[in-house]
């Protein structure tokens, strides 16, 4: 009985460290992803334009980033954007909770924790110069600006130029060339 | 040695072939040069194109790090043949990724290959080009640009160029042939022309060479040229032939007026020789029959004995006329029998002979030693009488005469002198001595006929020589004798 005890506590273990390790990899992955998709964020902002109008044009004041809902990238944006520059300005990082704070952003990441609210948070961005980023899925047709996916176990992108027109900034066509078309 | 002649035609021809032969190495080196010099800037043009070009579509993926979409985009020049291999590196020159056609082509991992002033024969030559993009340099892609094109612009070009060149030969020359022909056959002619007048001697032949250049003008001139030598030939044909007939009628003249002249002498001398015949016959009957008179005279009348001597002196006067001018017609016309005479002896036996008549006078002769000469003894003799009398006569008068004899040699003559110091005679008057009854002394001072000294001319002129005087009054004078010496 011992023994049966005993080998089912030692399923339980291999089954606990096959999960923990497939949580492990997942997380790793999932990390990974996340790190080229915060590196994305800064070179997607070398394509774009935004209007003379908007404060991205103001040099004094920083460069802001959003990031809507949970945060994927962990301490990633901050690491990479502590002495990166976006258009020669130095980067914030912001965590929105309140969704008004993305009027104060030049672009935000929406989180798949958001997937359900979407077309509201892209109300608050309607007709501002705010580039949204999201990599929830058919995010593109809810109208966000560039959406990021997965394919091949690469990070790909695709470009809302109906997005752009309203949002009054203007996207570099290499980036379009280079931008796929999403599943 | 003759001399190599090469004509003007072939010379034309060489020329020409030399000219179109230069033009054609000209054009060639030319349209090489250009024809090179374009291919290769318009390869670095297009090579800087496709640089700028991929660099550009690259500018995305290398923001992004996707090397895979820049072999993507890069390995579209696989349908551009003169790119053979693309690659592209970091900003620290390390291979991203590549794209190569040719498998020879080594392609650096670290560090860019820099071939961009590679020899024309080189394969290829590599154009490098930095990825930037808002000033942000994100890499360099560098070409591999193929220079076949060169090589076959080369190619191209040299067969062209050989295509042309034989046309341009061709057309040259036929065009050579037309040319040296419209040149070279003026010039033939012309040459022709000048042969066949100088062969010939035929000055009627002109060139026919009309054309409207400088061989026209020298044909044009040659004719008039052969023209006036035709008029001064004919002016001096006609001008000798005036001449032969002035000599023919001169001759002619001088032959009837010499026939005319030796019947006159003969006439004259038949005459004087039948007068001088015909007339001693009479004196000699009045010489005879007034002795015969003077012997029948009665008694002695001193008039009548004046008259007869007169009558006397007269006829022997006349006598002696008559014998001297038979002797003059002998001299004309006796037959010279021709040898070589011992002259100094004949003087000495002339002098011989008048040693009697002078016993009383007071004579020194001078003889000098005389060779031989070559002549008829009895008319020599005779010349010699004539002189060596005069100067016995002409002395006369000298209480002391000196007469020399003697002679002068050159290598043509025998000069034979002489000298007496008599009564001489005015040199002004030398020339009329030697003619018929010419005398510079009345006969009262000195007797004689006057034909004597004509004699002596007269034979010496028969042997070939000649004679002269030189003399001065009361002084003397000298009479030169000149023969010619016997030709061996």
């Amino acid at each position: 009985m011992a023994f049966r005890i005993n080998m089912n506590s030692t399923y339980k273990y291999i089954l606990v460290l096959f999960v923990a390790i497939s949580l492990w990899q997942q997380t790793t992955a999932q990390t990974q992803e996340y790190v080229i998709k915060a590196v994305f964020i800064e070179r997607f902002a070398r394509f774009i334009e935004w209007p003379i109008t908007s404060k991205v044009s103001d040099t004094e004041k920083p460069f802001i980033i959003g990031v809507v809902g949970i945060n994927p990238f962990g301490s990633e944006l901050e690491k990479l954007y502590k002495n990166q520059t976006i258009k020669n300005k130095s980067v914030i990082i912001i965590y929105i909770l309140d969704y008004k704070q993305i009027e104060r952003c030049d672009m935000i990441y929406i989180s798949k924790s958001e997937q359900t609210k979407v077309p509201l948070i892209l109300e608050y961005c309607q007709n501002k110069p705010i580039i949204t980023i999201s990599d929830i899925e058919k995010s593109l047709e809810m109208g966000v600006h560039i959406a990021m996916g997965m394919q091949q176990n690469k990070v790909v992108f695709a470009i809302n130029d109906k997005a752009f027109e309203k949002s009054q900034c203007k996207v570099d066509y290499r980036l379009k060339q280079y931008a796929t078309q999403l599943q | 040695m003759t001399k190599h002649i090469v004509s003007i035609k072939t010379k034309l021809r060489r020329l020409m072939l030399l000219l179109v032969a230069i033009e054609l190495v000209i054009s060639l080196s030319l349209h090489l040069i250009t024809d090179i010099g374009k291919v290769q800037n318009r390869l670095q043009s297009q090579s800087i194109l496709y640089a700028e070009l991929l660099s550009e579509y690259c500018i995305a993926p290398m923001t992004f790090n996707d090397s895979a979409a820049v072999y993507d985009i890069i390995k579209k020049v696989e349908v551009i043949p003169k790119l053979l291999a693309v690659a592209v590196y970091t900003n620290t020159e390390e291979l991203i990724t590549l794209y190569s056609k040719d498998s020879l082509i080594v392609i650096p991992r670290k560090g860019i290959e820099n071939t961009n002033n590679s020899g024309i024969f080189s394969k290829y030559f590599t154009k490098t080009q930095t990825i930037v993009y808002n000033n942000i340099q994100l890499g360099i892609i560098c070409l591999y640009v193929s220079k076949q094109e060169i090589k076959e612009s080369i190619i191209n070009d040299i067969r062209w160029s050989f295509f042309v060149s034989i046309i341009i030969a061709i057309v040259g020359i036929i065009l050579i042939e037309i040319f040296q022909r419209k040149i070279s056959n003026p010039i033939i002619d012309l040459l022709e022309t000048i042969k066949t007048i100088s062969s010939t001697k035929n000055f009627n032949i002109r060139t026919q060479s009309n054309t409207n250049d400088e061989i026209g003008v020298l044909a044009e001139k040659f004719n008039e040229f052969i023209e006036q030598i035709q008029k001064k030939q004919a002016a001096e044909i006609i001008a000798k032939q005036e001449i032969e007939n002035l000599n023919k009628e001169l001759e002619e003249r001088v032959k009837q007026r010499t026939l005319q002249l030796e019947q006159s002498n003969k006439d004259l001398e038949s005459f004087a020789y039948s007068v001088s015949h015909d007339l001693r016959a009479p004196i000699r009957h009045i010489d005879g029959f007034t002795k015969m008179l003077e012997s029948k005279l009665p008694e002695k009348n001193e008039q009548i004995q004046h008259y007869i001597d007169k009558i006397h002196e007269s006829s022997k006067n006349m006598q002696n006329l008559i014998s001297d001018l038979l002797s003059y017609s002998r001299i004309g016309r006796q037959e010279l029998q021709m040898d070589m005479i011992h002259i100094q002896s004949v003087i000495e036996e002339i002098i011989e002979t008048y040693q009697q008549d002078t016993q009383d006078r007071s004579i020194e002769w001078i003889i000098h030693n005389i060779p031989k000469i070559y002549g008829d003894i009895r008319l020599i003799r005779l010349a010699f009488e004539n002189l060596i009398s005069n100067a016995i006569k002409y002395t006369s008068k000298k209480e002391h005469a000196i007469i020399e004899i003697g002679c002068n040699i050159t290598p043509e003559t025998i000069e034979i002198f002489i000298q007496d110091n008599g009564v001489g005679f005015d040199q002004t008057f030398a020339d009329k001595l030697f003619g018929v009854f010419q005398r510079l002394h009345s006969d009262k001072d000195f007797q004689g006929t006057g034909i004597g000294l004509a004699n002596v001319k007269r034979i010496i002129q028969r042997h070939g020589g000649s004679v002269r005087a030189e003399g001065k009054e009361n002084e003397g004078a000298t009479f030169y004798v000149t023969f010619p010496k016997k030709k061996k």
